[in-house]
């Protein structure tokens, strides 16, 4: 009885330190405050923000946001950039059919290590956006001239196109129609019906031409946007088109004084790089670079390069070649999300594609020798190299193989590593079917992984093998030798092969758009190509999204289930169960727009009472019960409201968390958090942010390590832009954001207590001129008062130019 | 009075969501190309005048074309197409159905075109010896003046029907309607019987010249003309 006590005491401080950390990161290398997400309307594209404080010594690498629509399996990512303790990404998310988006962020340390925040992210929680999405163009705009591609005369233009199912939503007054750079619809020529409109010049100059619509409702909100481009002939014949040399890009230089820890760590990170992108008739290129004085021989690659060329042939089939640092994607169970230094080539024909990579995923790390009779473990290079054919365009069909290789070179380092080296082989298969018009796509990946977590001194000789094997005849050395070929053969290696499959079908129909997605890993399934693939878990997801009252309401449904012991070779079985609902409604005139969302999460294995009392063995994890229930609830609600002039958005969030275990009690947990932000835009251009929220979280209620922890957070934010300082287009912003937080963390029977204040300040001054660039100057500052007591600051000095 | 505020703004709501409360523009058509004498007379309306690209037409319109002139129009639904070459007459009715339009041209004489691609509302032609029923399809109908209307199938079906019955025409057949009291004959289409499409888009062609010198030297002169 006193040792299942002293467990569940264990675990118990195990999880009060798990809540604690992930308010007062003490345990955590960085705390992490995630602000509001920002959706601009105008653009399609949602900000976030993440200011990170860094309590270690171990510098960030990068930061990065997952994210993906609901229901989607697979993740695409963004590079976070930083200024000062915060950390800006932009998505854009015209591209997602979902009206809900779900996220987390990963913090990456020079050291390899990975943060996540929420902490159990992605397997248990995510966080979740609601969007207001805008129309698809093809479905609700129709172009009825000139079409997309035409081929017309130069007094023949007349833009005319229809939005019938737009007719009840649109205000006429802010349709916005571009002709190139040209606002048309300021025009005389141009005429705006309920549900069409048309532009109707004399005459416009030959050549390329761009079309750009943009549709408003009565709020002022981007319904939907779509363009398209024509050429115009002169009547006497067309003009040749000349084939001219055209480059665009960017080149930044960056000096970041980065002083923590009170002063303890003080590191100067100076980095630079561009990202120059052209074309030349049919030949695409492009070249990126990054380079950081923290680029260390010790240290995985910081600095980043690569250049890319493009040929494109008829109809949008092309050759491409990447060297340097490069992302290919083969596939989620085969290759994505890691960088391969090599090059990367795709020859793109649609009826045949091929794709082949080849590089190294791990730089050697040879360490040196500290004092003699030290261990020496370093880092293996490991090697990838993977091949991809297909056949079809991916617009209907596709049917691809793949292969892909993985293995440390042993002789890429004089001593030995932290880990014995390895071999992977990968070979899969995945199959893209879509209807005509891609209302209904179904996409599928299976993929088999054999692992040899030993390769140190090679295959073992045949005769060894026949040894132990005596009955095997001549069928066994051909299948050795063949096998030999592509993977090292001897006691490490795993001879039946691990499977993943992934299958996927989306559907859109009557203005549903839904998910279904099934999906399975076996345990000890491993690709060097994609190794952070959480592995034994097979299970489902279901999703719809069905917008309701012309894109007014968007309402989610969805389930899932998923479980491990895969194989069911484990003594018990874990299964993760979620339902969700959210409900948003974007109104089309001026009213508050509003976001209900309900989750439910439970966690079980089929252990239905603790282990034995008596029980003297030592107790795996896997024998202890476990039943828990999570219910999160959310509301949101937006106003843009006029008030005296004065452009205002009032934002507020509510957020309940309450989970309950049913073995433990110290498991038990509620949260509550309350926070209202206000954006106001004056008639001179300053823009002043408010923002408070409050929070409260109470654990283990009714044990022995019950706590509960306080954070209140207030922050106010000035941004003023001077123009015409020195020439009519330039301009100067200078921004002040500060916080002032208090965090109050009381362990009840332990009668420990944990208070400080928390200070966060932030100047920005950026003076931008066209043509000439953009330079900014940043200065963080954080200061902790009360039982924690320190001051961290960060100054950056920035220069970017785009052409 | 706290139910009559709940009922008031559910009431709002409705309002709000309700797209049947909006009206849309009675236009069904738009004029995208026009060339030589082509006029409209509006429905009801004995005065006709001068047609422009850009000239919205509304059901009931009636279009005529004179020599050597050329007129095509697109509705606004489905972007369908119909081009009316010259010396052709024909009046234009598109009844609005929510989104869609159920088209009919009335067909009087001439030869006209029609490409329909993404289908929305019905699309007919209606000439004095049959109708024409089309669902995707591009076909030509020439109506020859108090004689017999000839359809000519370049892509998908067409479904002809009269008093007589009713027959299906395909890509590569012609078919000849002499009265509405006599089915429609089907044979194949002579490719010299197909109209041309009259003043279409502009199409790049290169013509190139080649030059040989006494000394075995050659040149290649290349000139890009765009084709009328």
């Amino acid at each position: 009885m006193g040792r299942t006590v002293e467990r569940r005491k264990i675990l118990s401080l195990i999880l009060l330190f798990g809540a604690i950390s992930l308010f007062a990161s003490g345990v955590k290398r960085v705390d992490v405050q995630f602000s509001t997400p920002v959706f601009d309307e105008d653009a399609n594209r949602l900000h976030l923000e993440l200011t990170l404080t860094n309590r270690t010594s171990y510098a960030i690498r990068e930061a990065r946001v997952y994210y993906r629509e609901k229901g989607e399996a697979n993740f695409n990512w963004e590079r976070m950039e930083p200024q000062g303790f915060r950390y800006f990404a932009v998505l854009n998310t015209g591209q997602l059919n979902s009206n809900l988006m779900e996220y987390y962020f990963d913090i990456e340390f020079e050291d390899g290590l990975h943060q996540t925040y929420p902490d159990d992210a992605p397997v248990a929680s995510l966080l979740s956006y609601a969007l207001p999405q805008l129309e698809t163009p093809d479905e609700n705009i129709i172009i009825i001239s000139p079409e997309p591609g035409e081929e017309i005369y130069t007094d023949e233009l007349i833009i005319t196109v229809s939005f019938p199912r737009f007719s009840a939503q649109i205000d006429k007054e802010r349709i916005r129609l571009f002709l190139d750079t040209w606002e048309v619809s300021k025009s005389r020529f141009f005429q705006v019906f309920d549900d069409f409109l048309t532009f109707s010049p004399n005459r416009i100059p030959p050549g390329k031409h761009r079309i750009r619509l943009e549709l408003y409702d009565r709020g002022g909100k981007l319904l939907a946007r779509t363009e398209w481009s024509f050429v115009a002939h002169r009547r006497t014949g067309p003009r040749a088109l000349t084939e001219a040399l055209s480059v665009s890009g960017n080149v930044f230089l960056e000096s970041r004084q980065e002083v923590l820890q009170d002063g303890n760590s003080s590191t100067l990170y100076n980095r630079a790089g561009w990202d120059i992108n052209g074309s030349f008739g049919n030949l695409l290129f492009g070249t990126r670079l990054f380079l950081s004085n923290q680029e260390r021989k010790d240290r995985q690659p910081v600095n980043r390069y690569s250049a890319f060329m493009q040929y494109s042939f008829w109809n949008n089939r092309y050759l491409r070649v990447d060297v340097g640092d490069s992302y290919p994607i083969y596939g989620p169970n085969s290759l994505q999300n890691i960088f391969v230094r090599g090059y990367y080539a795709q020859l793109f024909l649609k009826f045949l594609n091929l794709e082949f990579t080849q590089g190294y995923i791990q730089r050697a790390i040879d360490m040196q020798v500290p004092a003699p009779g030290d261990t020496v473990l370093g880092t293996y290079q490991r090697d990838l190299t993977a091949i991809r054919a297909s056949f079809g365009a991916r617009r209907k069909f596709q049917l691809g193989f793949s292969y892909l290789k993985g293995i440390d070179n042993t002789s890429s380092i004089n001593g030995k590593a932290i880990e014995p080296p390895k071999e992977n082989l990968v070979l899969g298969s995945d199959i893209y079917l879509a209807s005509a018009d891609q209302r209904f796509v179904l996409e599928g990946y299976v993929n088999a992984s054999f692992i040899n977590n030993n390769i140190t001194g090679g295959s073992i000789p045949f005769d060894t093998l026949r040894s132990s094997l005596p009955d095997s005849g001549k069928g066994l050395e051909d299948i050795y030798n063949t096998a030999k070929q592509f993977i090292t053969i001897n006691q490490y290696l795993s001879l039946i092969p691990s499977l993943a499959y992934q299958i996927q079908a989306r559907g859109r129909f009557f203005r549903n758009y839904f998910t279904i997605v099934l999906q399975s890993i076996e345990d000890g399934y491993f690709s060097m190509g994609q190794p952070y693939l959480l592995a034994d878990y097979q299970g489902f997801s279901l999703t719809d999204n069905i917008n309701l009252f012309r894109n007014q309401v968007f309402l989610t449904v969805g389930f899932q289930r998923f479980q491990n012991n895969v194989k069911g070779t484990k003594s018990t079985t874990t299964v993760t169960q979620s339902s969700y609902l959210n409900i948003s409604y974007f109104p089309t005139g001026n009213a508050p727009s509003i976001t209900i969302g309900f989750n439910n999460y439970k966690r079980g294995n089929d252990l239905d009472k603790p282990p034995a009392e008596d029980n003297t063995e030592e107790i795996d994890q896997l024998e202890l019960p476990e039943s828990n229930n999570t219910n999160t609830f959310n509301f949101s609600t937006s106003y843009s409201a006029d008030i005296m002039g004065l452009d205002n958005q009032f934002t507020i969030n509510l957020m309940s968390f309450q989970q309950r275990d049913d073995f433990y009690q110290s498991g038990n947990s509620n949260s509550g958090l309350v926070s209202f932000i206000t954006r106001t835009r004056f008639q001179f251009p300053l823009i002043t942010t408010l923002e408070v929220s409050l929070q409260q979280t109470e654990s283990a209620k009714g044990t022995d390590v019950e706590n509960r922890i306080e954070m209140n957070n207030f922050g106010f934010g000035l941004e003023y832009q001077l123009g015409r300082l020195f020439i009519r287009s330039d301009n100067l912003t200078a921004a002040l954001n500060a916080q002032i937080g208090t965090v109050n963390s009381v362990i009840q029977n332990a009668n420990q207590s944990l208070k400080y204040t928390r200070a966060f300040v932030s100047g920005r001054l950026i003076y931008n001129m066209p043509r000439i660039g953009r330079f900014s100057v940043n200065a963080d500052f954080i200061n902790y008062t009360g039982d924690q007591a320190y001051v961290d600051y960060i100054v950056t000095a920035r220069y970017d130019i785009s052409f | 009075m706290f139910r009559r505020i709940t009922s008031f703004l559910i009431f709002l709501f409705l309002l709000s969501v309700t797209p049947g409360l909006y009206t849309a523009s009675d236009y069904v058509a738009v004029v995208i190309k026009s060339r030589g004498r082509v006029t409209l007379m509006p429905k009801g309306k004995t005065r006709a005048i001068k047609v422009q690209k850009g000239q919205l037409l509304r059901d009931g319109d009636r279009l005529e074309t004179g020599t050597a002139s050329f007129c095509a129009i697109k509705f606004l639904d489905d972007k369908s197409l119909l081009r009316i070459k010259e010396n052709s007459t024909c009046v234009i009715e598109g009844k609005k159905e929510g989104e869609r339009i159920d088209k009919n041209i009335l067909v009087e004489v001439g030869s006209f075109f029609a490409s329909i691609f993404k289908q929305r509302g019905k699309f007919l032609v209606t000439t004095p010896t049959s109708v024409a029923s089309v669902k995707g399809t591009k076909f030509w109908t020439i109506q020859k003046r108090n004689g017999p209307t000839i359809y000519i199938g370049i892509e998908g079906s067409i479904d002809i029907s009269n008093e007589a019955g009713r027959v299906l025409l395909r890509a590569g057949q012609t078919g000849i309607v002499t009265s509405k009291n006599q089915l429609p004959q089907i044979r194949l289409t002579d490719p010299s019987e197909i109209p041309s499409e009259g003043e279409g888009s502009p199409k790049t062609q290169i013509l190139e010249i080649e030059f040989k010198s006494p000394d075995g030297g050659q040149k290649t002169m290349r000139i890009e003309v765009i084709q009328k």
